[in-house]
């Protein structure tokens, strides 16, 4: 994190990926934004990413949105640069409180999306290997269904009961301790 | 968390896209919920008929079950209708001290038993006003690779832990990564310090907060780790350590808060002995024991994060032994340095005497000063050991003082912020003494290198006020210096419309100020003129950012397009 602006602006932009999205559209990240997904990092490190790395998987408006997530995220871990501690306390000193906050609010702010949205995000950070994103989408569907009644959950989320009442009362009846 | 949930609602008959997760994604999004949320999804439709039974976690809570004995049943049932033996995670909350079983027999024994079926992550915590009320026995072999145990609920009473007997069967915990245990008071047969020396040989961290030694009650214990593969050490809060003695050829980080000068260490001769050559990364917080040696050298040593308590600035009281200006000396070669001094004791004005010897740290490039404790109560005066500290890193890059604390009503009252004019008129006006000598100490700091000054949690009161003199007034002489950026303690809106400044963010702020965002902002903007009138740097422009501070920029940065930092 050294001041920018020096000399090695041409180091960073040696350093810049290509990635192209579903319909074509072609987005230019640095390595480090790149590589917090682990499927490009693997494509680096096995040198295919000249002429761009191309995600068939994900559209241009779904690639967007993880790549801002992915900048976010790469200046924290930017930020923790040389402390490999993985003790969040420990290293209460040396990563800026406000900067902790900003991320998590980020992360509120950023998951303020439609539900198709959502899971274009889960599919997308799955398919790239992308492990906080995957986490962070996923909680929030959990916790979008936490508590709530199997009938709550099946309109939210347009679940069709395909059981016959036969069969749900069988399963009622197997898992009758966890309704209590 | 109080997450509050609201995506809009599907509109009408729309496509089921959580059931058209995958199979993995779909256990992966089970694994979040409560296991009773979990469980019940079952009956939502044929594709989700078992699902939970193959969930990447297990997450078992009391909180819903009031009734003692409830909880246990349902714990069992799950356990034993779970897919597969093996468990990838699993995560145990107990609210009450009497849910993990009765009293008598065999106990938390289907903890145990759970326990040896994990093979990832094992975290039991204890949030219940008290200890376990019976003993954790941890199983003769687990395979799990990470391990968390929080055994209690308060601070100040362990929950009992029984070690496996030694010696250990070969590899018994040979999966074993990371360990993690808090408020654990230790028995059985072995000593901690051997349990993980023998038994562990994969541990790579390992964070004990706040453990004891059942075995030797009311008397100081010993602790040797001599653990080949351990890269991160964290002791916390283990005030009745008599001797600590650490070999580990690959360990990179340690840290160690509050272990030493407690009172029941008062007659012990506590030594610490580390033989660690590859460490690079210190953090000492609280007194440093009798005697503390490195058998290796610290020249890997890059970062330094250390804890001081302000009465150690003061000028007849300071001592090089038995604070942690003594990690500074034997880590010559440290670039980074973070220091937190804490100044709830009540000293308020340092006062070193400027010739007073002191360790040269060259080396230094990046330091971080926070300085903690709440100016309304005492009123210290920031400058001096900030002076301190300077003048010892002559070859300074870049400079951050965090005065975020500064401000709060307490430590424990984070929300409830103290604007400088409440208190400002509380204490007697400064004698001119004062002012003259730290003009002086400005006027002679050398700091040719010095490029970046941060200074967050800024309020201008007139101990800011003159922090800021000393760092970047009229006559310091800054040569190298690209940019200042002051900032405000943050302020945000809770989603019922009050103001919210502070660390958690929970509660709103201002309730006990009577302050509107309009007198707020005024309030900051006349923060940002003073600044800008009173420092006017040659060579650059200040600029403020509103609700979030000033900066200020070197004009050849502008020149080139570099936008000011935020």
């Amino acid at each position: 994190m050294a001041s920018a602006g020096s000399g090695d602006e041409k180091a960073a932009a040696a350093a810049m990926i290509t990635l192209i999205s579903s319909d074509n559209e072609k987005f230019e990240v640095t390595e480090a934004t790149a590589t917090l997904s682990q499927t490009i990092r693997h494509m680096i490190e096995d040198g295919c990413t000249d002429g761009g790395v191309p995600l068939p998987n994900v559209t241009s408006k779904i690639l967007a949105r993880v790549i801002e997530y992915c900048k976010k995220h790469a200046t924290a871990a930017a930020g923790e640069e040389g402390s490999s501690s993985s003790f969040s306390d420990a290293a209460f000193l040396e990563v800026d409180r406000a900067f902790l906050e900003e991320l998590e609010e980020f992360d509120d702010a950023f998951l303020e999306v439609d539900r198709a949205t959502l899971f274009d995000l889960i599919l997308a950070a799955n398919y790239l290997d992308i492990k906080g994103l995957l986490n962070l989408t996923c909680q929030k569907v959990a916790d979008s269904v936490k508590g709530k009644t199997p009938e709550q959950i099946r309109e939210m989320y347009n679940i069709v009961n395909d059981l016959t009442p036969e069969e749900e009362a069988e399963i009622r009846r197997e898992t009758q301790w966890a309704f209590e | 968390m109080a997450a509050h949930v609201n995506l809009p609602v599907a509109v009408g008959g729309g496509e089921d896209r959580l059931s058209d997760l995958p199979d993995g994604i779909l256990e992966h999004v089970l694994s979040f919920l409560p296991a009773e949320d979990s469980v019940r999804s079952s009956v939502l439709s044929r594709r989700w008929r078992g699902a939970w039974a193959r969930a990447s976690a297990l997450n078992l809570s009391d909180a819903r079950h009031q009734h003692q004995g409830r909880f246990l049943a349902f714990a069992r049932a799950v356990l034993a209708r779970y897919g597969a033996r093996d468990i990838p995670a699993l995560n145990v909350a107990i609210g009450c001290a009497s849910s993990v079983g009765p009293r008598s027999g065999t106990g938390a024994a289907w903890l145990r038993d759970a326990m040896e079926r994990v093979v990832g992550s094992i975290s039991v915590s204890v949030t219940a006003p008290g200890p376990m009320d019976r003993p954790l026995v941890l199983p003769r072999r687990l395979r799990a690779t990470s391990i968390s145990l929080t055994l209690s609920g308060v601070l100040y009473e362990n929950g009992e832990l029984v070690l496996p007997e030694q010696p250990c069967e070969a590899a018994a915990f040979g999966s074993l990564v990371e360990l993690n245990l808090s408020r654990a008071r230790l028995q059985g047969g072995s000593s901690l310090g051997e349990f993980l020396s023998s038994c562990c040989p994969r541990l790579r961290l390992l964070r004990l907060c706040r453990v004891s030694d059942g075995r030797h009650r009311h008397v100081p214990w010993p602790m040797a780790l001599r653990m080949d593969q351990l890269e991160e050490l964290e002791l916390y809060g283990i005030e009745s350590l008599s001797e600590l003695q650490v070999v580990a050829a690959n360990l990179r980080v340690l840290v160690v808060r509050h272990c030493f000068h407690s009172l029941a260490q008062w007659d012990t001769d506590t030594a610490v002995q580390i033989s660690a050559p590859r460490l690079q990364n210190i953090t000492w917080l609280g007194g440093l024991p009798r005697r503390l040696s490195f058998l290796t050298d610290c020249r890997c040593v890059q970062r330094l994060a250390l804890g001081f308590q302000s009465y150690e600035f003061d000028g007849r009281g300071f001592q090089r032994r038995g604070n942690a200006m003594q990690l500074l000396e034997m880590c010559p070669g440290a670039s980074h340095l973070n220091v937190c001094i804490d100044t709830s004791d009540g000293a308020v004005r340092p006062t070193l005497p400027v010739d007073l010897q002191i360790p040269h740290i060259p080396n230094i490039r990046s330091l971080s000063l926070r300085i903690a404790g709440s100016l309304c109560f005492v009123d210290y005066h920031i400058t001096p050991s900030v002076f301190f500290f300077l003048r010892q890193c002559l070859n300074l890059t870049r400079l951050h003082i965090d005065l975020s604390t500064l401000h709060q009503a307490s430590q424990s009252d984070q929300d409830h912020l103290v604007l400088p004019d409440e208190y400002e008129n509380l204490k007697k006006p400064q004698q001119s003494s004062d002012r003259d000598l730290w003009k002086g100490w400005r006027d002679h700091l050398q700091l040719g290198l010095l490029q970046e000054i941060r200074i967050s949690g800024f309020m201008g009161s007139d101990r800011e006020m003159e922090l800021a003199d000393l760092l970047f007034g009229v006559r310091a002489a800054r040569p190298a210096l690209e940019r200042i950026s002051v900032t405000f303690p943050p302020i945000g809106r809770l989603p019922d419309g009050s103001l919210m400044w502070g660390v958690d963010g929970s509660r709103p702020a201002f309730e006990r100020i009577s302050l509107s965002i309009g007198e707020l902002m005024e309030l900051m903007d006349g923060i940002a003129v003073k600044m800008k009138s009173q420092f006017p740097l040659m060579g650059g422009r200040w600029e403020s950012n509103a609700t979030k501070g000033v900066t200020w920029t070197r004009m050849s940065l502008i020149c080139n397009g570099i936008a000011p930092l935020q």
